[in-house]
């Protein structure tokens, strides 16, 4: 397993269909192709936490009821192109990648923040890898540690994804989040462990 | 009492106010919602200030409340049904400008209903002249010069919003409004002579008696009737030339919800069957379908192996669909009842003009070389679950593809690829299925996205800037 270079990049991304890299589009290759990372931009939706119609979070609760709990905690804003995201300090707002991904099974991937971004404080993934085999937009969990509102806007490259190599005989990728190109919220209740981890009553412990 | 009657309704403007202020800053997928919502609340603070000038007494004291409860109150609808949330926000945009292309001057709301249906509806006009009695003159034009021309709103049936296939029937409704400039054109003297002629000999020959009282009525409803057949397939050519095959498709998607194929509907529509035997005949037309062979014309000689099979399903949807219109059921249930068949005949008779008029209006149309050009190349990435926003031969050489080609590729991935597995799986056709739209829907956002970005200044070495 290794760093894919940019020369590697491109190679990927040049393949024929079904064995290609797929970032579409990449407006600016020049922009946003580097030695080793390729800059992701900000899509037009945003999931927002309406923390007054919750109490808590408890992953453990069993699906149906969180599935009901998460509709009522979450709500979607979408943005005009041009138009401004203001994303307040200690807020943690779900959005995506502008561009869809398609990896095939031989490369896998970490995003990250670029760093003129994080030294502005904004954090934009905390679970940052990318499986290989994953087609989709990223959503991106954007958090603003800093102290001053930032402004943000769909279409800035506000993350980077650090691809690499797959060691081995790649397997085939099944995720529970299919082909969004949309910020997903957590689908946690899927755990099959859950309800053992969680529930108290007829515990063997 | 009358200054009850004030109160009440400065109070009711007050209230429209408050609601159109807050509808005002939901997010929008276009500008022209929260426009309208700002003239609405212009509309209340004019009224609300002419009440307080009004003496007890003055007529529109009464009026104005009735206005503002008839009127303005329900617009609000419209405002709120056309935010981001409530839309298919990336395909807004475009259809807006299919409508700004085919009327200019015109700007176009995109919004929900729950009824099912796809309608359109003018805004302005009927505001605009029931205003003009409650207002000054000079605040009358102030007021309306911060509106378009002509403001339609376009509704769609709430649940499908995330269907943009089937959204391809806005441009059916687009293309309403240019009905009247049709109807301006035509020759309506010669027509209801040439109606009145046919429904007196019938008359005459059915019962001499009640012929004085049958003429009139039936006169207007067989006028009505043509008109409404006339229309409707105005519209449907008109989507046609926008859309290609893909306005069939969504035609055909409607059509079969309709309890029956062969009938005139309550709003005097003409037959599903009939609306798709012509929309059949405008594609062979334009070259989209073999009249002969009923294919779909426009495949590229060598078609990519992992799409080739959508050819062939396509092609057998469209021979069923032409035994479908073959069958003339609607036709014999036409000629059967009076005064329908005379309205058809002269509707029929006016075919060639509709046609001749739908394709002068539609300055940019689909062609069946884009449709070659592009389709295959997006039908392979919707294959490998990948948007059809661009063709991507390699990074840097791309194409960037029109609304139209995303359209149709998604609607023959979804009778080619998709629709056999319903009876194999229906829960992963439904999975896939809504893939499907969520694909469309990203590759109609990426498109429009990629258009602009392709236009911005750039900086060249010298570090002065050039155009794209």
């Amino acid at each position: 397993m290794g760093l894919l270079s940019k020369r590697e990049i491109y190679r990927w991304l040049n393949k024929e269909l079904e064995k290609r890299l797929v970032i579409t589009p990449i407006l600016d290759p020049d922009e946003q192709i580097h030695e080793g990372s390729v800059d992701l931009r900000l899509s037009t939706t945003f999931i927002l936490t309406q923390k007054t119609a919750f109490p808590m979070m408890d992953a453990t609760q069993g699906e149906q009821k969180l599935k009901e709990e998460i509709q009522r905690y979450q709500f979607r804003v979408s943005k005009r192109p041009r138009e401004q995201f203001i994303l307040h300090p200690q807020q943690l707002v779900l959005g995506a990648t502008l561009e869809y991904l398609a990896f095939p099974p031989g490369v896998g991937g970490y995003v990250l923040s670029r760093s003129s971004w994080g030294r502005l404080g904004l954090i934009i993934a905390t679970a940052t890898f990318v499986n290989p085999g994953f087609k989709g937009c990223l959503t991106l969990e954007l958090l603003n540690l800093g102290e001053v509102p930032l402004v943000l806007y769909p279409g800035l490259r506000v993350a980077q994804l650090v691809l690499h190599s797959v060691c081995g005989k790649p397997g085939v990728h099944k995720s529970r989040y299919q082909f969004p190109t949309e910020p997903e919220f957590s689908r946690v209740y899927e755990d099959e462990e859950l309800a053992f981890w969680g529930k108290p009553k007829d515990s063997a412990f | 009492m009358n200054d009850h009657v004030r109160s009440s309704a400065f109070l009711k403007a007050d209230q429209i106010f408050e609601h159109s202020a807050r509808l005002k800053i939901l997010p929008f997928p276009s500008p022209n919602p929260p426009l309208f919502a700002t003239f609405i609340c212009a509309v209340c603070e004019k009224l609300k200030a002419r009440m307080s000038s009004l003496d007890a007494g003055d007529r529109e004291t009464t009026l104005i409340p009735i206005f503002l409860v008839d009127q303005i109150a329900p617009t609000l609808r419209f405002i709120e049904g056309a935010s981001s949330e409530n839309t298919p926000a990336s395909l807004v945009v475009p259809v807006e400008r299919i409508g700004e292309a085919v009327l200019p001057g015109s700007k176009f709301m995109v919004r929900r209903q729950w009824g099912y249906n796809y309608s359109v509806r003018e805004l302005r006009r009927r505001l605009e002249e029931d205003l003009k009695g409650l207002l000054p003159d000079a605040e009358h034009t102030t007021l309306f010069k911060t509106l378009p021309e002509r403001l339609f709103a376009i509704s769609f049936p709430s649940f499908e919003r995330d269907n943009a296939l089937l959204h391809v029937n806005f441009a059916h409704e687009i293309a309403h409004p240019l009905e009247r400039a049709y109807l301006t054109q035509e020759d309506q003297t010669g027509v209801l002579q040439e109606l009145r002629n046919e429904v007196e000999r019938v008359i005459a020959e059915k019962d001499p008696v009640r012929r004085v009282t049958e003429i009139g009525a039936n006169v207007g409803y067989a006028a009505r009737m043509r008109q409404a057949a006339l229309m409707e397939v105005l519209s449907d050519t008109i989507a046609a030339h926008v859309f290609g095959p893909s306005a069939l498709f969504a035609l055909h998607e409607v059509a079969t919800l309709s309890r029956s194929m062969d009938k005139i509907s309550a709003d005097l529509h003409p037959p599903w069957r009939f609306r798709l035997r012509h929309i059949l005949k405008v594609l062979e037309e334009l070259d989209f379908l073999d009249a002969s062979t009923f294919q779909l014309r426009g495949w590229p000689k060598e078609i990519p192996a992992s799409i080739s099979h959508v050819r062939g399903k396509v092609d057998a949807w469209l021979y069923d669909l032409h035994h479908i219109t073959e069958l003339t059921t609607d036709i014999d249930e036409i000629n059967q009842g009076f005064p329908q068949k005379q309205a058809y005949d002269s509707a029929e008779r006016a075919l060639p003009a509709v046609q001749k008029f739908a394709t002068e209006s539609v300055a940019q149309r689909y062609t069946p070389t884009l449709f070659s050009e592009e389709v295959p190349g997006l039908l392979e990435r919707l294959h490998a679950s990948l948007p059809p926003n661009r063709i991507e031969c390699t990074l840097t050489n791309n194409r960037d593809v029109s609304l139209a080609s995303i359209l149709a590729s998604g609607w023959l991935f979804k009778l080619g690829e998709l629709a056999p597995l319903f009876s194999q799986d229906r829960h992963a056709y439904v999975q896939r299925v809504q893939t499907l739209n969520r694909l469309v829907l990203k590759a109609i956002q990426l498109s429009e996205i990629q258009t602009e970005y392709a236009k911005r200044p750039r900086k060249q070495d010298n570090g002065t800037a050039k155009q794209a």
